[in-house]
């Protein structure tokens, strides 16, 4: 058997002024990652990188297709520019054929499209000087040496720009170049990769604050229903799902979640209401068979007879005493006992038991104290924790050698209020600690050691009922029993200090 | 005393009024709540024993009728005996309350202290004797035959509860419901261990002894 430390034990942070930004910052951390551990967010962004990666190689290659179709259709306009002069003019003489494109030119309309006409001697007959000179050099042409320069057609991408051009020459020795910045072109076509650069961008960003939506939406929802099972584990009966307004897969997991709950609390109803039933039921029968007896060891002559008819009586006494603790274990259990929590005064409550208890211990020689330091102030119900802390003393004056010492104490540990009793006895194994608060389990099975066998599950329902429960740990030697009730919020300091 | 039997197992009724019968006092039966009331309105009772699972009217019910009217004391016996029935039972303006199964010498005993709590006028004083035992309750102090006897408190209520009935039985349940209160269901005879403590401290130097034991049932002062 296995006792949670409680409701909430690790998730509570610390509070006050001063932790909360840091604890809050904290929290954003631990959401943000819980975030990135989702499987949805995973697999959006999976998706996501493998389509970033297609388009950014669709991207780049469909760039290079496009360079590549423009400068192909810029030579093609280049050589058609050259033929049709050819079928015009022809393209001998280089005088004629700078005065026939000047008279095409002035039909044209604007282009980026350059011409020059030089002569045999490198005189420049069209086009204008500046930039004719410009466009020699971006060549690698000297005018003064016109035949070392190609023909032909060249590209070059100079500071200017990318220049395609197509060298001609002349039936005169002259050169005919007619030639087109592409550059702004290029320009133009180097946008198109940009423009579904920025789209995808746009995309992965849509899709990946889709991606933190839906799983935060998500992530939200599992943790409603983990928070609310924990809490059902903490011994909060009556936690259930909420189910939201859609009715979507987690509506559904949530409601079949909710009717196993029940279910389950159903059996654990029936299961603690049976015993406290088959007891009650058993009552009336008792009593007659109690009246009966007695009736009969009145009337009875016969000593020895008497005798044993008078402990028939007592037997029914006993059974009548177990029923009492089956039934108020069963009433503490489905918290059917009255219970009021309230401020507790926890050196008044041990000095009472002690001296309860205190002529048993002297009978046995036991040193019967509360621990001297000061006792904290705790919230319980009275009554219950009395018959609580007694059992426990009960059990430790029993099995306590002869001789030892057993010590009441109120502390507050780890943030949980406790009352605890500790004996310097043989102890209990770890094996025998887990079957000590099962019902009606003995260590004495001889029977020899009076008692029901309910005490401690008496004890323990009554820890859980505080929002606790009954620790049983090494005192080394003996036994150190712990009732552990609710977490200590921060309430006035101690009352009192214990004697 | 007139005592009203209010019980509708017949073998419970017959036996408890076979018993008082045999005891000298006479009694009444009624099996149900509303034949319970009509008899309280034209007879006279010194105490009621009233069951709780009734036909008609249950005994809660019953107990809220009677609330402020003249009535004798109730005594609730019943087969609801955890501890918040108890509560509810005493609450609803029952004097007493006692479980079953049960013994009858506890029943007449609870029954004899009743009848005579509502014969009686005035509450015990401040100061209580019982035969050269002197109790200040006010200044916590016991004296027998002058000299001071040193009591622990549970000691003091013990013989504070027996001193106030002088001469009358008083059941270890009773001692225990009155110096531990309801709920507590101790696993070993406290009350014997204590009440041997006491008679120790009372009547060892002093004669003739005062505490006497009543066999399988109380015990007694005086």
């Amino acid at each position: 058997m296995r006792w949670d430390s409680g409701p909430g034990g690790s998730r509570l942070a610390g509070g006050g002024l001063a932790g909360n930004r840091p604890g809050r910052r904290r929290r954003w951390r631990t959401r943000v990652r819980t975030l990135l551990d989702t499987r949805s967010f995973r697999q959006t962004m999976t998706v996501g990188a493998v389509f970033v990666v297609v388009t950014a190689g669709a991207v780049l290659w469909s760039r290079t297709l496009l360079v590549d179709l423009v400068k192909d259709h810029v030579t093609e306009l280049l050589q058609r520019d050259v033929e049709t002069q050819r079928q015009f003019g022809g393209l001998a003489a280089a005088p004629a054929l700078a005065d026939q494109v000047r008279y095409r030119e002035r039909l044209e309309p604007e282009t980026p499209r350059k011409r020059l006409v030089l002569d045999g001697q490198g005189r420049l007959l069209h086009g204008e000087a500046g930039e004719a000179g410009r466009l020699l050099a971006a060549l690698s042409c000297d005018p003064a040496r016109l035949t070392a320069c190609a023909t032909g057609r060249i590209d070059r991408r100079g500071d200017g720009g990318t220049l395609q051009a197509l060298v001609v020459p002349l039936g005169d020795g002259g050169r005919f170049v007619s030639a087109y910045d592409i550059q702004p072109m290029l320009e133009q076509v180097k946008a198109v990769p940009l423009v579904a650069g920025v789209g995808v961008l746009v995309f992965l960003l849509t899709s990946v604050s889709f991606g933190v939506h839906f799983s935060s939406g998500t992530l939200r929802r599992v943790d409603a229903i983990a928070e609310a099972l924990a809490s059902y584990a903490g011994g909060d009966r009556n936690r259930r799902i909420a189910i939201g307004p859609a009715d979507d897969e987690f509506a559904s997991l949530g409601r079949e979640i909710n009717r196993t709950l029940d279910r389950v609390n159903r059996l654990v109803e029936e299961v603690s209401s049976v015993s406290s039933s088959i007891a009650h039921e058993l009552r009336t029968p008792l009593t007659h068979l109690h009246n009966r007896l007695a009736t009969i060891a009145e009337g009875c002559a016969d000593e020895p007879l008497r005798r044993e008819l008078e402990e028939g009586i007592e037997e029914t006494r006993r059974i009548q005493r177990l029923f009492r603790a089956i039934m108020r274990l069963g009433e503490i259990e489905t918290a059917r006992c009255s219970m009021s929590m309230e401020p507790l005064d926890a050196a008044a409550l041990l000095e009472e038991i002690r001296e309860s208890y205190l002529p048993l211990a002297e009978e046995g020689g036991i040193a019967l104290t509360v621990a001297a330091h000061p006792a904290p102030r705790l919230r319980g119900d009275r009554t219950l924790l009395f018959q609580a802390v007694a059992n426990l003393v009960d059990n430790a004056l029993k099995y306590a050698a002869d001789g030892g010492a057993v010590t009441l104490s109120a502390r507050i540990r780890d943030g949980w209020e406790e009352l605890c009793v500790a004996d310097r006895g043989r102890g209990l194994s770890p094996g025998q600690r887990a079957l000590a608060v099962q019902r009606f389990f003995r260590f004495d099975p001889s029977g020899t050691v009076p008692g029901h066998g309910l005490g401690l599950a008496i004890v323990r329902a009554i820890a859980t009922l505080h929002g606790g429960g009954l620790l049983l740990e090494d005192n080394g030697p003996g036994l150190l029993a712990v009732i552990r009730l609710g977490r200590h919020a921060d309430r006035p300091p101690p009352l009192h200090d214990a004697k | 005393m007139r005592v009203l039997v209010v019980e509708d197992d017949a073998a419970v009724s017959y036996w408890i009024g076979a018993k008082l019968n045999g005891s000298g006092h006479a009694c009444r039966f009624a099996g149900d709540g509303e034949g319970a009331l009509r008899l309280l309105a034209e007879e006279a009772f010194d105490v009621v024993v009233l069951d709780r699972m009734l036909p008609t009217l249950d005994g809660m019910e019953v107990l809220k009728r009677l609330h402020g009217t003249r009535h004798p004391p109730v005594l609730v016996l019943s087969a609801l005996d955890e501890t918040s029935d108890r509560v509810a039972g005493l609450r609803a303006g029952a004097d007493d309350y006692l479980g079953k199964p049960f013994d009858f010498a506890e029943l007449l005993v609870r029954l004899e202290h009743l009848a005579r709590r509502h014969g009686r006028a005035a509450a015990p004083g401040d100061v209580l004797t019982v035969s050269d035992l002197v109790m200040d309750v006010p200044e916590r102090r016991v004296t027998r035959r002058g000299v001071a006897i040193d009591l622990t408190d549970k000691e003091f209520k013990l013989l504070h509860i027996l001193m106030s009935n002088p001469g009358q039985t008083v059941t270890r349940n009773m001692l225990l419901e009155k110096a531990w209160g309801y709920g507590f269901n101790p696993q070993t005879n406290l009350v014997e261990v204590h009440v041997f403590k006491l008679r120790g401290k009372i009547d060892k130097d002093f004669d003739p002894p005062l505490l006497r034991t009543i066999r399988a049932i109380g015990y007694a002062l005086g």
